[in-house]
């Protein structure tokens, strides 16, 4: 059985990751302080708001622990805020840094005419998947982007890049179809 | 894009599903996380769970509400909302931490809207709903009121929805009181109005009865999402017909 190594930014809601982790038959391990970043993959949820996250990461260590471990081939996956922060900077809270494990920034969704944040489900390859979010990723490599979905403009919904993955829909709420979803990613990068 | 989102309210107290007129008379419904995994399967695309004794101070309450927030989070794999006597951080996080994706936040709101930014820095604009019991005091005018409209206050209901989202709030659960309860429909006209005055997505509640009203709603009110209750407890409906409807009338869901 895989471990995953679940990222606690002090915001709540893990368990419902943690719910679909034990569904699909991985052990968790949540992550409060570097000494918990052990696991086969290290999952950042998508929970909360950049600026706190960013904090949260920092005061408790696991800021430079994650880029060593990203650094060093660790396969990391992100979900929503989780795949935001793998980047380099926010426009939610400039000034802040983010993980810099994939380069590019984080900008607020541009949807003249249509309300923000973006909330429901969409579909991403014809599959609907729940999206709850008002920014999205701006890779400075395109090819990263494996698939995208549609709130105004086109935004990427799924980041690949080496054993690195990223959603910006909520697999773990998006029923059946999510749960299998999360368990590919997870396959793809152990 | 994403598609318009049909949602299923269920109002809680004592830990099972009840339904009431007006938050009186109520009359048990089943066990809520055996109607939440209906709805689930029924292609609800949310769940509103409003825990109608919350803003009753009760010992032992908080704890009997985690305990089936926690058990509704074990059964659903679609995303939920849970509202009632959130009046800090410490409250909504404590539902966030049983499992809730968001919290719908009322009363305290209408006291201080610093509420609201206080969860949505911390959790995030999306996960932070402005409950709004709106009552009409003129044809297009509402003032926001507390407790279920019991206790009327002394803000326009637009004028708190717009500052709400100055706040943080990510959405706006618009009910009218007005309406709630009849089943006639939803009040459209004051949902375009909430829906036109902020940029956030609106979902309208209060007299849902039949497919059509959902159509309007969600078309000539501009509502980004619509709720409703009675009509599928009773079972007169289930949420698959009302999305059946949409789609053959050329509103694309998503599909159950």
């Amino acid at each position: 059985m895989s471990t995953v190594a679940l990222v606690d930014y002090g915001a709540g809601n893990l368990g419902n990751v943690e719910r679909a982790l034990g569904r699909l038959g991985f052990a968790v391990r949540r992550v409060r302080t570097p000494r918990d970043l052990r696991g086969d993959v290290i999952l950042l949820p998508g929970v909360g708001a950049w600026g706190a996250a960013v904090r949260t990461l920092a005061e408790r260590g696991v800021t430079a622990a994650l880029r060593s471990a990203a650094r060093e081939g660790h396969p990391v996956v992100g979900i929503c805020l989780g795949l935001q922060l793998l980047f380099d900077r926010s426009e939610e809270s400039p000034g802040t840094d983010g993980l810099g494990i994939l380069a590019g920034c984080v900008r607020r969704l541009r949807a003249p005419g249509l309300v923000l944040p973006h909330l429901g489900w969409a579909p991403v390859a014809g599959t609907p998947y729940y999206f709850a979010h008002s920014y999205c990723v701006v890779p400075d490599d395109p090819s990263v982007v494996a698939a995208t979905a549609e709130w105004g403009e086109v935004f990427p919904a799924v980041v690949a890049h080496g054993v690195v993955r990223g959603v910006q829909f909520h697999p773990e709420r998006s029923g059946e179809p999510g749960l299998y979803r999360l368990n590919d990613l997870l396959a793809e990068v152990t | 894009m994403s598609w318009p989102r049909i949602l299923v309210c269920l109002d809680v107290a004592g830990g099972r599903v009840v339904k009431g007129t007006r938050f009186t008379d109520l009359k048990d419904q089943g066990d809520t996380v055996a109607l939440a995994s209906r709805y689930a399967e029924q292609g609800a695309d949310e769940l509103l769970f409003l825990d109608i004794e919350a803003s009753v101070p009760v010992d032992g309450a908080r704890a009997t509400r985690l305990d089936w927030v926690h058990r509704v989070a074990d059964e659903l794999s679609i995303p939920f909302a849970v509202g009632g006597g959130v009046r800090s951080w410490e409250d909504a996080l404590a539902l966030l931490e049983a499992g809730a994706d968001r919290v719908g936040i009322g009363s305290a709101a209408t006291r201080d809207v610093g509420v609201l930014t206080s969860i949505a820095e911390r959790a995030g604009a999306q996960a932070v709903i402005l409950s709004l019991d709106a009552l009409h005091i003129a044809p297009a005018a509402c003032v926001a009121t507390r407790r279920g409209g019991r206790d009327v206050t002394g803000h326009d209901a637009l004028d708190l929805a717009r500052r709400a989202v100055d706040a943080g709030a990510g959405e706006i659960l618009l009910n009218v009181i007005d309406a709630d309860g009849t089943r006639a429909g939803f009040d459209v006209a004051y949902t375009r109005q909430v829906a036109d005055a902020v940029t956030v997505p609106v979902v309208a509640s209060g007299g849902a009865g039949n497919p059509a009203h959902f159509l309007r709603v969600l078309t000539e009110g501009r509502a980004n999402a619509a709720l409703g209750a009675g009509l599928f407890h009773d079972g007169s409906h289930t949420v698959c017909q009302v999305k059946d409807y949409l789609i053959s009338h050329g509103l694309e869901v998503r599909p159950c």
